[in-house]
């Protein structure tokens, strides 16, 4: 299918109420935060926005999805094209010590003062010479020395160089980037993203607010920690807390810099679930900052399921994608524990097989080694619709979710659902604990790979029908009162008339670009 | 894009630079072997009485002129020419030798993208780095304050750390995990899973991930190096690392019956006669010693048991002496 093209232009670009600052999703990866951006514009018809897309270099990918009539153009922000051509000429500008100072600082600290302090001495360069000379120059090289032995000095060198090239190549990409006009800045997550949507509002005096769906900081960090292609050039053996810096540390502490840099500086935080609001506070987010603004569902979609009634065959269900994140192995396993106290069980596992085939094969092939091809069945992808209200027990065994809309949909149905401890699950399932109403329990909550504890909460569920009759009540009731798409539509709608109307401050820090 | 993911781009866009890192596309040959052909009629021309000097020249400069269009024509903006450029100078220049020299060294100035070694060594030339012995190497490591302190804390109990240790001694825990897991490891990994720290779960259930997946691809190539090796210690060796990690609590229970599988086969294959058994028992250490030990019992091999860990208890008291009897080992 052929899109619209995206509007590039900036003819009208004054009229913008809000830039969306998005990191390596819309317009050109489908579904996730993408579809979530989609969506708030669509959601927002009054609003007129751009969009900043940051990506590592220009991609050949098409856009996935349409641009709506109120996106006013889109622009590209590639990290990993900063720096001329390298010089050999030219000496490096004196008071150099304080450039590599200040982006030592936001690079190893961050916060809202040492942006503008690097702001401010970036500006100072500028005046002597082009900004690209911090990259491949005499004054590159000086700077890079510099910031080494500050930063990282037991280290590499030569691993530390090409990682600051990364990092400050990314850094100063952002810091030089023609800010567009708009009433107010949006970014969709911390780190460049989170970077730019700050230096945009110390800059032009501008209101700027941060989503988060997921933590990008940990993200990244469980990235760093986990990743192969970053050397260890410090033998630190199996100790913790080695205070020596090495590769790891320093990726690491960028990031949470960064991450800190926006906490500090937006005016409003907002993120899905109240859990993830622990490791903003833990990077300086203070309180009033702070919401969440769940993502709804249309409840109209399942306002005609019935739930499934107790003569009908037992029946719990999965629904989710066949990969080992939802940990499909583990909801087999527990539907085998069940099947031994409801012989009839019928255990569906509704969703599309073929993302990662080798684990489909032996998700069947544990199916076929506990004798259970008659239990579990592998529907494929189907229209969930047509099976709620068959679905008596509803279960989710994933090791990583941010906010399940599968929960929402389920409640939405009135089905109890027994969920691991992931994401906004309890929350969603248990409710706050300072809820008012309360609605009451909505299934329950187990540990992680747990067979045993799953199968012990659907069977409860399954065999008592007065308890998951007052569990899929109280889940809908809940979805229903939190957890709506005209609720989130009309917090956005209030959050961003807010915004938009604010005074214009002062601005913290000189013209960048 | 994740990071992991912008790195193996990175590397990806290195590899296809990598061709181009001397300035070559390929029409660089095309151009050598043409100059080469045509300047061979050059030097026939050149020896031929009946056809006048002025016209080998002209032949030559033509010859030169489709080598410089071959060179040049329709590149990319800011590609690099330094290799076309030298060429085309060399051939104008020198003729038949200029054609002759261009083919050969092509071959070398294309090796020098070829290879990791090939660009190492180039790159230590270029930094005048020399390559220092292994106690060199050590001393610069000490000076540079990278190796492990001498007054660094005995590391920690990772059980205890997921247990009791702050959000970061966790996190960085589970980092090691992940990067050297050990199945020593499965029950503070699988402790981290029940953390009530949200960020300590989310990543722990990232390890878990990762661990589960590299347990069954080495799963997978330890049973495919047992079905192809026939060495008594490699089979037993592996049959040992089969049965430790078919106890592993995140190990799937089909392979784990598999690993179990494959063990015993590998045991049964290595340890066929007495003889077998007592040459392993020498060689073992306590871990291998008690597969051995357990898988002989499991299929009645009493005398043999007895034998194996006779021999064994010997070894590792360093009580014994073994004399070459005919034919069989003596303890």
């Amino acid at each position: 299918m052929m899109l619209k093209p995206f509007p590039k232009h900036r003819h009208d670009a004054a009229d913008v109420d809000v830039c969306l600052i998005v990191e390596g999703c819309y317009p050109y990866i489908a579904g996730g935060v993408s579809a979530w951006i989609d969506w708030l514009m669509r959601s927002q018809p009054d609003t007129r926005f751009s969009v900043v897309a940051l990506w590592p270099r220009p991609t050949a990918t098409t856009p996935r999805y349409a641009p709506p009539d109120n996106l006013v153009h889109l622009d590209h922000l590639y990290l990993q094209q900063f720096g001329g051509a390298p010089t050999t000429r030219g000496r490096a500008p004196i008071g150099m010590e304080r450039v590599g100072e200040s982006l030592t600082r936001l690079m190893t600290g961050g916060g809202e003062r040492a942006l503008t302090e690097a702001m401010d001495e970036l500006a100072h360069v500028r005046r002597r010479q082009d900004l690209a000379h911090l990259f491949n120059s005499p004054t590159a090289w000086q700077l890079v020395q510099d910031m080494y032995r500050r930063e990282m000095p037991n280290g590499s060198f030569l691993h530390y160089f090409w990682a600051w090239r990364a990092l400050l190549g990314g850094m100063l990409s952002v810091l030089e980037f023609p800010l567009p006009r708009a009433k107010a800045y949006h970014a969709i997550s911390t780190g460049y993203a989170g970077l730019f949507a700050a230096r945009a509002k110390l800059e032009s005096g501008r209101p700027a607010l941060l989503t988060e769906h997921g933590i990008y900081t940990n993200e990244r960090r469980i990235e760093l920690l986990m990743a192969d292609w970053v050397a260890d050039t410090i033998d630190k053996g199996h100790v913790l807390g080695d205070p020596r810096i090495d590769l790891r540390d320093m990726w690491i502490r960028a990031f949470e810099a960064y991450a800190r840099t926006c906490y500090e500086t937006m005016t409003d935080v907002v993120t899905l679930y109240s859990d993830n609001q622990n490791p903003q506070r833990l990077l300086g987010a203070v309180e009033r900052k702070l919401s969440v603004i769940a993502n709804g569902i249309d409840l109209a979609r399942f306002a005609h399921i019935a739930p499934a009634k107790a003569e009908d065959r037992p029946t719990m269900a999965l629904i989710g994608r066949v990969v080992p994140i939802k940990d499909v192995k583990t909801y087999i396993e527990a539907a085998n524990i069940v099947k031994t106290d409801v012989p009839n069980l019928r255990a569906w596992v509704i969703g599309p097989t073929d993302e990662d085939p080798d684990y489909y094969k032996e998700c069947v092939a544990l199916v076929a080694e506990l004798g259970l091809e008659d239990t579990v069945i592998f529907t494929g992808s189907v229209n969930v619709l047509d099976y709620l209200d068959q679905i008596h027990v509803m279960a989710l065994t994933s090791l990583s979710e941010s906010q399940p809309l599968v929960v929402l949909e389920a409640g939405a149905a009135g089905i109890p659902f027994v969920s691991t401890d992931v994401g906004s699950c309890r929350e969603i399932i248990e409710g706050l604990p300072d809820e008012q109403p309360a609605f009451g329990i909505g299934g329950a909550i187990t540990h992680l790979a747990d067979a045993s504890e799953i199968a012990d909460a659907v069977r409860h569920l399954l065999r008592d029908h007065a308890s998951r009759r007052k569990a899929g009540d109280a889940l809908r009731a809940r979805v229903a009162a939190n957890y709506t798409s005209e609720k989130a539509t009309q917090a956005y709608r209030a959050l961003y008339q807010r915004l938009v109307l604010a005074e214009t401050l002062q601005p913290a820090i000189r013209g960048g670009a | 894009m994740t990071y992991p993911q912008m790195a193996r781009q990175t590397l990806q866009t290195r590899r296809s630079e990598r061709a181009t890192a001397a300035g070559l596309s390929g029409r660089e040959a095309v151009a050598a072997a043409f100059a080469l052909a045509c300047e061979a009629i050059v030097v026939l021309l050149a020896f031929s009485s009946d056809v006048p000097i002025y016209w080998t020249i002209l032949f030559h400069v033509l010859t030169a002129l489709t080598v410089g269009v071959i060179l040049f024509s329709d590149r990319r903006p800011n590609e690099d020419l330094t290799v076309a450029a030298l060429m085309f100078l060399v051939i104008l220049v020198s003729g038949p030798a200029g054609a002759f020299a261009s083919l050969v060294a092509l071959a070398f100035v294309d090796h020098a993208g070829a290879g990791p070694h090939v660009l190492d060594a180039w790159y230590h030339r270029l930094s005048r780095a020399r390559h220092a012995d292994a106690a060199t190497e050590m001393s610069d490591r000490v000076l540079a304050g990278r190796v492990l302190l001498s007054a660094a804390p005995t590391p920690q109990s990772f059980e205890a750390v997921i247990a009791n240790g702050t959000l970061a001694e966790r996190q960085a825990a589970l980092g090691l995990m992940a990067r050297h897991f050990h199945t020593d490891f499965a029950p503070a990994l699988l402790s981290a899973l029940r953390c009530r720290e949200p960020v300590v779960r989310v990543q722990a259930s990232a390890v878990v991930a990762r661990v589960r997946a590299e347990l069954k691809a080495r799963i997978k190539a330890l049973v495919i190096h047992r079905e192809g090796t026939r060495d008594q210690s490699q089979l037993i060796a592996n049959a040992s690392e089969l049965i430790r990690l078919s106890g592993c609590a995140l190990v799937d229970r089909p392979d784990a019956e598999r690993s179990r599988r494959a063990a015993a086969e590998a045991l049964h294959v290595a340890l066929v006669t007495s003889n077998d058994v007592r040459t392993a028992a020498l060689k073992s250490t306590d871990e291998v010693a008690t597969v051995i030990e357990r898988y002989l019992l499991s299929v009645g091999r009493a005398a043999d048991f007895r034998a194996s860990r006779r021999i064994h208890r010997l070894t590792v008291d360093r009580r014994y002496r073994v004399r070459r009897g005919i034919g069989r080992l003596v303890v």
